[in-house]
């Protein structure tokens, strides 16, 4: 097992298409690290790097200390679990699972013995002398996980394993993955576009955008300390809120958005990141999941009273989605997350609350958060 | 099943369609081949009005006819050389065209000329290329070898229009392994790359099997046009010499047209569809395409 460090690593496309611009992470052994972003954000790329499939253009990678840039695939001791699964369609499973340890001029008792430990643990026993074809999404699947298994490598890749797999075999299979995880206490890395797969399965998640890295941390920290306005609104669901105001000075600060104006009080020390905003606008964040409505909630220390009118709600089991706009701003839309037995109906007037200790607040320029 | 008014429509419309190249089909091929199975076992020459009866005479005639032999004989010998390598090459060919090479395009034209070029014409360039001062020789003659006349000489000719024959399809099966080549999904190669594949490994473990069904279809179309070999010889050597390139298709061809038995000549080309029908069938039945 290892760890694996990127320093300044950096890809660039052709002349000047830069794909990933000065990555710094630092992954420990045994650690699940997740890299998730949008399409397009570099994330595959970030990974195809570390396993050797792309050239680097900049920067050091480590595996284990040792510098590993100009080392070929096959040395660099990883094993790589492919979005289309990459089995090889004329090997059985057991040939496909025992190809890379043939090559290795491992024995066959050896092999034999791996292929048959993984095939257990994968439940895929009965199924070694199938083609994969004649396997389904979620065997194939488990096929490409035990391919890597095998060869017991020093770090796994996943590039985004799941995504070809219906809703329910996914959330089946994170918790199969995560289980090896916790068996194997390999270091792995893991590529995804799905926040929750990241929040559920990561140590660590390194939020990626346009090339950038935004935030590496926990996925609780990522959730309530977001480093900037992307990762706010890119990790939870519904996403954060955003509402453009100003902060303005009375007896204690206030945000003040339209008909929308509530204190931030003093105890909560914001005031001093605060204050040089005064008179500024500021992007201010709040998740669907901390307002909430005055005549059900009274433990919590709410904000003043807002009026909201519901738009529309969407119920999807014990909690819905309601969509509202403040009252006199109809043309902004938010989401706000209740328990489902409320009922709320559209067109509903309801007074809520902001929980004062979620207030997040964003510059409106550089994007980064303030408080 | 009845079908509505508007289905019946559809349906005459349809067989009028299939109907006329059906008609084709049937006059220029289907009714040939049954009646050159039909005359075979007649006596059956253009010039003498008088057509008989002879049963399997003909067939029992090819089998004690020397030059019938050798013509299978050099059939074989034809195929079995050309069929394995002229697949081989155009694997490899197509292999090394897949890859990021510059002037790649120039390359693949420069390969596929020869399959578009008349066969006649190219037949006539390496006439000369393989006369006493041709282009061969000369060649050969920088390096001090002294050559022969390539298809003047019994035991060089054959070759001599096998290597031709290789060199005009290869070009021809490269596009069929191309197109196969460009269907294996890329990811296959980094997972072997990663499981510690080398290139050549990755060529026979990974290429190879993926392009088994090209392989199949290119086998077996180049066993048959292997087995019917005709214009080369027709161009090149006329059969000679001394019989040494009378393939089964240019002996058909003499029996029928230069010496007018045509059901001697019919009987010679059911015993070729025979062959080549043998050679397909053993094909498919251990060499099955076995698409994944």
């Amino acid at each position: 097992m290892a760890n694996v460090e990127l320093k300044k690593l950096k890809k660039v496309y052709g002349k000047d298409v830069l794909a990933i611009k000065e990555a710094d992470v630092f992954i420990e052994d045994k650690e699940f690290v997740v890299l998730v972003g949008p399409s397009g954000c570099g994330k595959s790329t970030l990974l195809r790097m570390i396993a050797g499939l792309e050239e680097i253009s900049g920067g050091d990678l480590y595996i284990d200390d040792a510098r590993v840039n100009d080392v070929s695939p096959k040395d660099r001791d990883i094993a790589m679990v492919f979005q289309n699964y990459a089995l090889y369609p004329h090997m059985t499973v057991f040939e496909n699972m025992a190809f890379g340890l043939k090559l290795r001029k491992y024995p066959k008792a050896e092999i034999t013995q791996r292929v048959e430990e993984a095939a257990k643990v994968l439940g895929l026993t009965p199924y070694l002398d199938r083609r994969p074809k004649e396997m389904s999404g979620g065997q194939r699947q488990r096929v490409a996980i035990g391919r890597a298994l095998v060869r017991q490598p020093k770090v796994f890749l996943f590039d985004e394993p799941l995504s070809n797999l219906d809703a329910k075999l996914r959330v089946q299979m994170r918790i199969e993955i995560k289980r090896l995880h916790k068996q194997l206490q390999a270091t792995m890395i893991y590529v995804t576009h799905d926040q929750i797969e990241a929040m559920t399965m990561g140590d660590k998640i390194v939020v990626l955008k346009d090339g950038i890295v935004q935030q590496v941390d926990s996925p609780m920290n990522l959730f309530n300390n977001p480093a900037n306005k992307f990762v706010a609104g890119f990790i939870g669901s519904p996403s954060m809120n955003f509402l453009q105001g100003e902060i303005e000075k009375t007896e204690e600060l206030e945000f003040v958005s339209g008909t929308v104006r509530f204190g931030i009080p003093n105890e909560l020390n914001l005031h001093d990141k605060l204050s040089p905003y005064i008179g500024q606008p500021v992007t201010f964040g709040f998740r669907p999941e901390y307002l909430y409505d005055k005549a059900k909630e009274k433990s919590k220390q709410l904000s003043v009273d807002m009026d909201i009118i519901i738009d529309v709600t969407e119920p999807v089991g014990s909690e819905a989605y309601n969509y509202f706009h403040f009252k006199g701003q109809e043309d902004l839309t938010f989401c706000f997350r209740s328990d489902s037995a409320y009922d709320y109906q559209s067109n509903e007037t309801i007074t809520v609350g902001l929980d004062v200790a979620r207030l997040r607040f964003f510059d409106v320029e550089t994007e980064n958060r303030i408080a | 099943m009845k079908l509505s008014a508007k289905q019946k429509e559809q349906a005459r419309t349809a067989y009028l369609f299939i109907g006329f190249p059906l008609l084709l089909f049937s006059v220029f091929t289907f009714v040939p081949i049954l009646f050159a199975f039909f005359i075979s076992f007649y006596d059956w020459n253009l010039l003498i009005p008088d057509k008989p009866f002879v049963g399997l005479a003909n067939y029992v005639e090819l089998f004690q006819d020397k030059v019938f032999l050798v013509a299978i004989k050099n059939t074989l010998v034809y195929t079995i050389g050309v069929v394995p390598i002229q697949t081989l090459l155009a694997l490899v060919l197509a292999f090394i065209m897949n890859q990021k090479l510059k002037g790649r395009a120039f390359f693949r034209l420069a390969f596929y000329i020869p399959a578009v070029t008349s066969s006649v014409v190219t037949s006539i360039i390496f006439v000369w290329i393989y006369s006493k001062p041709g282009l061969l020789n000369y060649l050969l003659s920088l390096i001090g070898v002294e050559g022969t006349d390539y298809l003047t000489n019994p035991s060089t000719a054959l070759f001599a229009i096998m290597a031709l024959n290789i060199w005009t399809t290869s070009g021809y099966f490269m596009i069929s392994f191309l197109a196969g080549l460009q269907s294996i999904p890329q990811s296959l190669y980094e997972a072997a790359k990663i499981d510690g594949a080398n290139q050549w490994q990755q060529f026979w473990k990974i290429t190879v099997p993926m392009v088994r069904p090209v392989t199949y279809f290119v086998v077996v179309l180049s066993l048959i046009g292997c087995f019917q070999v005709f214009d080369q010889i027709y161009v090149m050597s006329a059969g000679g010499p001394v019989n040494s390139t009378t393939t089964m298709s240019y002996f058909t061809y003499n029996n029928a047209f230069k010496f007018f038995r045509l059901g001697y000549g019919a009987a010679s080309a059911v015993i070729l569809a025979l062959i080549i029908f043998g050679a397909t069938w053993l094909q498919k039945k251990y060499f099955p395409a076995d698409a994944y």
